[in-house]
């Protein structure tokens, strides 16, 4: 899995993290990874399922130990999965 | 022209002589620019500058006098807008977004109110029957605060194959009715109260939607003596809404003395018995 951005929104809430993912989705090639640190509640019920439902793949989702959550996202685009 | 007339047409008497406040017919808290037009008009022709928003998503426009009435309602419908009622009828329905545009919505609420208002809106009973619709259990329409209230839940269904195994579901769930087994979820559905929030969260769509409802509440008020509703149905079925509504209105209408509310009525003659009418009900409509 190629490395690539590191966004931490946990300090975020609605409808920032949105923008902050956008832009940093924005910077990214089709098929790149981008890892996000969200909070726990509202963010993680939230954030993954919308990417997913813009089109990217979730890869990853891991609950941290400090009750936030690393999630890993495929932008979407890429053709196929990971080769 | 009589008061009790104009009353049940949705025209409410002012303190100031001669004078009313047009109560409008809205379903859901929406209208199209149109109707909104219409409104604008009447209010400027006869009205004095303003239009009351109420707390049940209506419009009222004050101040229209008692020489206008027939212009006024004629106007208005000629726009698309019907008239408000009052006294013992089936108000307005509320509802919130719903599942047109809310992301946690589970049932289309706006559309759900629109048939409710078609069928039942103006409909005879003893007392106000306000009636809500919550596209999901977050209630933002408040339906618990309605004589009936509806919020959308649904059945989830399990695909193993999407799963990525993140234990979100699990962690989210507010009966608790989702545990990690070998790192998949176990769903007990004997807790589940089919709110539909491990749906909406899992982020690889392994839980989808299985067969939808509402939650129906029944019982709540605000006015002089404020209860919220109790749960009357857990799950109900979408095709059977129209079968509870009825029997709730039956129930009122057996029952209920003039200008009781509808909780009240149910309290008098007991839950047991109300839930009973509605458990028939529902059975017997195919
Ligand atoms: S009740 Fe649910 S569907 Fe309706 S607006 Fe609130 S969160 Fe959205
Ligand atoms: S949230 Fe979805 S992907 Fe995560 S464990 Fe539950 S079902 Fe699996
Ligand atoms: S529908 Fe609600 S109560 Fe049932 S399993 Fe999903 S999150 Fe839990």
């Amino acid at each position: 899995m190629q490395s690539g951005k590191t966004l931490d929104i946990t300090n975020d809430s609605c409808p920032i993290t949105f923008v902050k993912i956008k832009l940093a989705l924005e910077s990214l090639a089709a098929g790149d990874i981008l890892e996000i640190l969200l909070s726990g509640g509202e963010a993680v019920k939230n954030v993954p399922r919308s990417l997913r439902a813009e089109g990217h793949r979730v890869v990853a989702l891991e609950k941290q130990s400090n009750g936030t959550y690393r999630l890993l996202v495929e932008k979407e685009g890429a053709s196929g999965k990971d080769s | 022209m009589d008061i009790a007339e104009l009353k049940k047409g949705g025209f409410l008497k002012q303190l100031q002589k001669d004078y009313f406040a047009v109560r409008l017919r809205v379903a859901g808290g929406n209208l199209t620019l149109e109707q909104l037009e219409t409104v604008h008009q009447v209010a400027k022709k006869y009205g004095k500058g303003y239009i009351h928003l109420t707390t049940r998503q209506g419009i009222e426009i004050p101040f229209i006098h008692f020489d206008h009435i027939d212009a006024v309602r004629g106007e208005l419908f000629a726009g698309g807008i019907g008239l408000g009622v009052c006294g013992g009828t089936v108000r307005g329905v509320m509802a919130c977004q719903g599942s047109y545009l809310c992301p946690h919505g589970h049932l289309d609420a706006k559309e759900l109110s629109r048939q409710i208002d078609e069928q039942f809106f103006a409909a005879q009973v003893p007392g106000k029957f306000k009636i809500s619709v919550a596209g999901c259990n977050r209630s933002c329409a408040k339906p618990q605060e309605n004589d009936l209230g509806f919020g959308g839940v649904i059945k989830p269904v399990f695909r193993e194959n999407d799963c990525i195994g993140c234990g979100l579901c699990a962690d989210i769930c507010p009966a608790a009715a989702i545990l990690l087994q070998d790192g998949y979820p176990l769903l007990d559905r004997e807790k589940c109260i089919n709110c539909g929030e491990c749906v909406t969260a899992c982020p690889t769509a392994a839980w989808r939607q299985g067969e939808a409802g509402v939650r129906v509440w029944a019982g709540g008020r605000i006015g002089r003596d404020p209860k919220l509703g109790e749960v009357a149905v857990a799950f109900l079925p979408l095709a059977k809404i129209p079968a509870a509504i009825e029997a709730s209105l039956g129930f009122f209408r057996e029952h209920g003395r003039s200008k009781e509310r509808f909780g009240k009525v149910i309290e008098r003659i007991g839950w047991r018995k109300y839930r009973e009418v509605m458990e028939r009900a529902v059975r017997q409509d195919a």
